[in-house]
């Protein structure tokens, strides 16, 4: 019967697999541009955010208050539909990335954080009497020690990410989301293609985490 | 164990040698609190000077303000002939970049080793010679291994400091500190946090490095060691210092009454002792 269940679903599916298989390389795509965007502006927003200038703390702040108080669906209409109010006219893939870009960064911004501030105090200023700059500790010192303690965080937050490309199906942006409710349009089998969508997310977001897995386990067999 | 023998070999007491550093009338306040009230000495290439005192009478801010990890509220520090320059006044870069060349020749090692834990023990010794540009990443090596081989460590040389007893950490925190060739070297509290049974190995680095003639000023609770292997002794009490002069007359036969007291209460540390208020 098991069997049964699966040749059933796979007949229904089958015609409509390379379009899943299309717009799920569309995630991963979108997902690659978020990450590298979040890590990028959360690294900098943790540094600003644990500066002792206030003048470069509040922004960050405020930053960091105003994304995780909203929600990214409306972060998302904000960029793509209320900035071209302002003549700034943005693809779906664009603006959604840097929606999303933007939404993550807050986040990874306050696990960076949780990582500088985890960092006993003594290991910078062990290298800053020795003579080294503020910059060579961080880089050196500090931050290859944060990235150990906040691989398990983060890959959380890596999955959110992923997850949440699902969120641009509303601005038209075809992924996986709103490829599947396309396909659901014409063929009328909503069980059978939500279930592939969800095994097809479920795919990815394991893969993220058994390789973040591994990179963690590498760096705790060092020391 | 009068250390006559040890003044005969340096010459830190030639009266005629400028002083390598020389601190006047520094003053540090925290908010309301004033933790250094005037404080006053001078220290003489090859001299290796201790700093005793209660916890909390200033004796580490002191320390710390000779290499501006605390900038004093006011007062003079003249390292090597020159006056440094501190303060807010200074702009941004400026301030930084006289910081980091001062601390390039002003050593300091801590009460928790802080070694680099990501890094291993030849890594963290050769990191700063390399960074800053005082030595090439071969000479720096060549440098770091001669001395682990001076401290028996260089078969650790690639292990991970957690794999190091809390001695070997702090011997090669010292030497992490000696990769630099500084001109003094600080050291803080450095056998506090160590199992009693490691204090030896630390202690007898130092006294060997200080008869070598590396200068150093030594904030020590081990009274012993001051005596026996530093040359000139400060006293601080309350901010200040109490009583200033050789290790053997200061800690042998105080002249003031405060100075007594405390060795009396470290020395004898009864359990009934009431004689707070030091």
């Amino acid at each position: 019967m098991g069997l049964n269940v699966i040749s059933n679903w796979w007949n229904v599916v089958r015609d409509y697999m390379p379009l899943m298989l299309q717009a799920t390389v569309t995630v991963v795509e979108i997902t690659a541009c978020v990450v590298l965007l979040s890590w990028v502006v959360g690294l900098l927003l943790a540094l600003l955010r644990t500066s002792n200038v206030l003048v470069l703390q509040w922004p960050a702040r405020f930053y960091i208050w105003f994304i995780r108080g909203t929600p990214a669906l409306v972060q998302i209409f904000i960029v793509y539909f209320g900035l071209p109010q302002f003549g700034v006219r943005l693809s779906p893939f664009v603006g959604g990335v840097i929606a999303l870009g933007l939404n993550s960064a807050a986040y990874v911004a306050e696990t960076i954080r949780g990582g500088l501030i985890s960092i006993p105090k003594g290991q910078r200023e062990s290298a800053l009497a020795l003579g080294l700059s503020h910059t060579t500790a961080m880089r050196r010192i500090i931050l290859p020690q944060v990235i150990r303690v906040i691989i398990p965080p983060i890959s959380n937050e890596l999955a959110s990410a992923l997850k949440n490309t699902s969120l641009l199906s509303t601005i038209t942006l075809m992924e996986l989301t709103l490829q599947t409710e396309v396909v659901v349009a014409t063929t009328f089998r909503p069980f059978e293609f939500y279930i592939t969508a969800a095994m097809l997310y479920l795919i990815m977001t394991t893969v993220c985490l058994v390789a973040l897995q591994r990179v963690e386990n590498k760096f705790a067999l060092r020391y | 164990m009068a250390s006559s023998s040890e003044q005969a070999v340096v010459q830190p007491d030639d009266p005629d040698q400028e002083p390598i550093l020389a601190l006047k009338d520094i003053r540090k306040c925290f908010g309301a609190l004033e933790v250094l009230k005037g404080v006053s000495f001078s220290l003489r290439r090859g001299e290796a000077l201790s700093i005793i005192g209660a916890s909390g009478s200033g004796k580490s801010t002191l320390l710390r303000c000779v290499n501006l990890f605390e900038e004093p509220s006011s007062g003079e520090i003249v390292f090597n002939g020159n006056r440094v320059e501190y303060g807010s006044h200074l702009k941004f870069w400026t301030r930084n970049r006289i910081l980091r060349e001062l601390r390039r020749d002003i050593g300091m090692v801590f009460q928790s080793y802080n070694l680099w834990p990501h890094m291993t023990v030849l890594q963290n010794v050769i990191e700063a010679p390399v960074r800053t540009g005082r030595a090439t990443p071969d000479k720096a090596r060549r440098n770091a291994e001669a001395l682990l081989h001076k401290i028996g460590l260089f078969d650790k040389r690639s292990e991970y400091p957690s794999r190091l007893s809390g001695g070997q950490q702090q011997r090669v925190a010292i030497i992490r500190a000696l990769a630099m060739s500084p001109k003094i070297l600080l050291l803080d509290e450095v056998t506090s946090a160590l199992d009693p049974e490691l204090v030896g190995e630390v202690l007898g680095l130092i006294a060997q490095l200080a008869d070598e003639g590396v200068t150093m000023l030594v904030v020590t609770h081990e009274i012993a060691f001051a005596r026996d292997a530093s040359h000139r002794t400060i006293f601080v009490h309350q901010g200040r210092i109490e009583e200033e002069g050789r290790s053997s007359d200061v800690l042998n036969r105080p002249s003031s009454e405060l100075t007594q007291r405390f060795l009396k209460r470290v020395l004898h540390p009864g359990f009934k002792s009431t004689e707070a208020g030091l």
